[in-house]
């Protein structure tokens, strides 16, 4: 028989557990919600939610097309912060052969068939840790789609099965997508090293480490072809600096240091033989591609925390950027800048802007929408409640 | 308002201070939240130390508070006029020790913030991460950190480092109170509900810090257990060696284990006797039958040996149960 005093002591154990497993969701931190991008296919926008689904979008009939959850039995739902997907994508999703591919920050891959959502297959376990977290997007090559992990390794795949056909093991952490050139593949880590590997077998062609050892990458890179027929890598870094690389041979062909003055997290950009550069300081810097020389810095952000994390996207003849705080400003030919929409689209943007060649789509975070707008005008052609579809369409 | 002011003045100093440290501390993060907590509680100590003092000395007084409450249990005015004299006796404002755990607060809880901050375990962590960093060129040349330190990963939890944590928590209340040799009575050796609340309260706030440890990034074990050892460390200099209830613990433990030994090896020992018991009446039976002289040689040969292991027993039994000495 328990006496009154084990029976006091039990009851606060049972207590103090309570509290604890209820702080928790309160003192850990942000809780990993996922910014994916838009993948366009024809008239169809697949976007993964921050909810754990997958959701299909007609741009055609504005409707949607299906919407399913990425994992079996994803759940939602936290104690005091926002609620929490079990499965958070922060890659945009691609689609190859006729499936949409996901990868999530549990550490799975996920394919599902474009027509209408059905799982195809499914690669790693989050239980045993199969792969490290997937924040990393996938590029597409032959018959195999690529990612890297945050354990620093690089995978090819197949598409059809999801076979593993090669993989590579980098010094630190990627969180970068990797850029996909001419069967190269050219990707960061957290380590300050940068890569180019043969896209058919994952062999090491060059790597490039800073000399200092200092500046980690996130920001995906994006080749160029400059005015003499020379192929650049051109990649930002934490260190607040741009560098360009030669493609073929890793030799750095400049290097101009704290550009900006926060991180380059976006991809940047190549238009009329100008880079524009993204940084999370809320400004976006012009830069010949010769060497790297700042022409202009348009600034964006309303304030400190208001930088560009999205990537901008090059739409006929403007540069469309969005701020974190969904200020939306395009850049005309003559690097005017231009406030689409007098108030902020959202609360948060996260997400990489994504186009179909016409409209720019956006993917908000908090207050989840999905919204298309025309470049030129910068009216909301429409939009979708990503929470409805949570609720009520799945 | 007041959120942004913290952060201002508190938390970005911290936390920038954390990553310049991570950075010269040959990128070794784990370092980085060594130092910054040796620093920020040895800075605090003189004032954690007023708080402790002021603790210890109640504790001391409550069973004079006790005997107050209950002699005047009818005569409110006389009981506050006891109790005013016990304030006087304990030379200690408990106003005075108020401010000190209110300006410690706010540098502790940034000072937790800002690991939680720079360890980033979400992205969204880290990105956030970014509007908190000065303009200093080493900042940006130094994130991410590294998550690896000795052998657990700072951004996850670690069951090595919970445990510690339990034991430094554990060891850090003991020493506040006084031990047994003091002749200091504390409110955990009272009887009754005040002495049981008092002993869980001694249980209860190191196994809350162990399950939060066992959920919760094992930086923030690691900031828990540096804490606790500088507490620890400064008691033992301000007490002169004391380790308070601590030290009891220690000797209870000792005498405990002595004593499951001495037990056991007494147990060894009866049951030898009995064994011995059997095997001397077989040797009686079987020596009637031969010779009678031979059986009592044998005889005083067992008694002998089983007095030789009781001896030895009795002499371990004193070693062990004596134990190592605490002050």
């Amino acid at each position: 028989m328990l006496n009154r005093k084990t029976v006091k002591i039990l009851l606060a154990a049972a207590a103090i557990l309570v509290l604890c497993l209820s702080l928790v969701g309160c003192m850990r931190g942000s809780r990993p919600l996922g910014w994916s991008s838009a993948a366009i296919d024809g008239d169809i926008i697949y976007i993964a939610t921050t909810q754990g689904k997958l959701v299909a979008l007609d741009n055609t009939s504005q409707s949607i097309k299906f919407a399913v959850d990425i994992r079996d039995g994803s759940s939602s739902g936290g104690s005091c912060t926002n609620a929490q997907a079990s499965v958070s994508v922060y890659g945009t999703p691609v689609i190859a052969d006729g499936k949409v591919f996901i990868a999530s920050y549990t550490g799975e891959i996920f394919a599902f068939n474009a027509e209408n959502g059905a799982s195809v297959w499914k690669k790693g376990d989050s239980q045993n840790k199969t792969y490290g977290k997937f924040v990393s997007g996938f590029v597409t090559y032959q018959d195999n789609i690529i990612i890297a992990d945050d354990n620093g390794v690089v995978y090819a795949f197949s598409q059809d099965k999801g076979d593993l056909v090669w993989s590579y093991q980098a010094k630190g952490a990627v969180w970068a997508t990797p850029t996909l050139f001419e069967d190269k593949i050219y990707l960061g880590d957290y380590n300050n090293n940068y890569y180019c590997l043969n896209a058919s077998n994952g062999a090491e062609i060059w790597k490039h480490t800073e000399d200092s050892g200092k500046g980690a990458y996130y920001s995906q890179a994006t080749v160029i072809t400059t005015g003499d027929g020379q192929n650049l890598v051109i990649v930002g870094n934490f260190d607040r600096s741009m560098h360009a690389f030669n493609a073929q041979t890793g030799a750095v062909v400049w290097h101009q240091t704290e550009i900006s003055k926060s991180w380059f997290w976006a991809a940047p950009v190549f238009k009329d033989n100008k880079i524009y550069a993204a940084s999370l300081d809320g400004s976006i810097y012009i830069l010949n591609p010769i060497d790297g020389s700042t022409i202009k810095s348009l600034a964006m952000g309303k304030d400190k925390k208001d930088g560009l994390v999205s990537s901008p996207v090059v739409v006929g003849d403007v540069v469309v950027a969005i701020t974190q705080k969904g200020y939306l400003y395009s850049i005309d030919d003559n690097d005017n800048l231009k406030a689409l929409q007098t108030d902020a689209v959202a609360a948060t943007v996260h997400a990489p802007l994504a186009t179909n060649g016409s409209q720019v789509i956006i993917h908000t975070v908090t207050d989840e929408k999905v919204i298309v707008i025309d470049p030129v005008s910068g009216n909301n052609i429409w939009s979708k409640d990503m929470a409805n579809i949570n609720k009520n369409e799945s | 308002m007041l959120g942004d002011i913290f952060d201002l003045i508190i938390l970005n100093p911290l936390l920038n201070i954390l990553v310049v440290l991570s950075n010269v501390l040959f990128h070794n993060f784990g370092l980085a939240i060594i130092v910054i907590t040796v620093i920020v509680r040895g800075a605090l100590y003189p004032l954690t130390m007023q708080s402790t003092k002021y603790t210890r000395a109640m504790s001391e007084m409550t069973p004079k508070i006790q005997e107050i409450q209950k002699k005047y249990a009818n005569d409110k005015d006389k009981q506050a006029q006891e109790m005013a004299k016990i304030q006087k006796e304990i030379k200690l404002n408990p106003l005075g020790c108020i401010w000190p755990l209110l300006i410690q607060f706010p540098i502790v809880i940034a000072l937790y913030q800002s690991i939680i901050r720079v360890m980033a375990v979400a992205p969204e962590d880290f990105l956030n991460l970014s509007h908190r960093l000065y303009d200093w060129p080493i900042l940006y040349q130094s994130l991410p950190v590294n998550p690896n330190f000795l052998w657990f990963n700072l951004t996850a939890p670690d069951f090595i480092m919970a445990i510690i944590v339990g034991l430094l928590m554990y060891m850090q209340t003991k020493m506040s109170a006084p031990n047994k040799a003091s002749g200091k009575a504390t409110p955990a050796a009272q009887p009754g509900a005040a002495g049981m609340q008092a002993r869980m309260t001694q249980v209860m706030m190191p196994l809350l810090f162990m399950m939060i440890c066992i959920m919760f990034p094992s930086g923030l074990a690691l900031y828990f257990a540096i804490g606790s050892l500088v507490v620890v460390i400064g008691t033992l200099i301000t007490n002169k060696g004391s380790w308070g209830a601590f030290g009891d613990d220690v000797r209870s433990m000792i005498a405990l284990v002595g004593g499951k030994v001495r037990f056991a090896r007494q147990t060894d020992n009866a049951k030898q006797t009995k064994d011995d018991g059997v095997k001397k009446a077989e040797v009686v039976n079987t020596s009637k039958k031969d010779n009678t002289n031979e059986t009592s040689g044998n005889k005083r040969s067992y008694s002998g040996g089983s007095s030789k292991t009781s001896s030895s027993q009795s002499k371990s039994s004193k070693k062990s149960g004596r134990g190592k000495r605490y002050k």
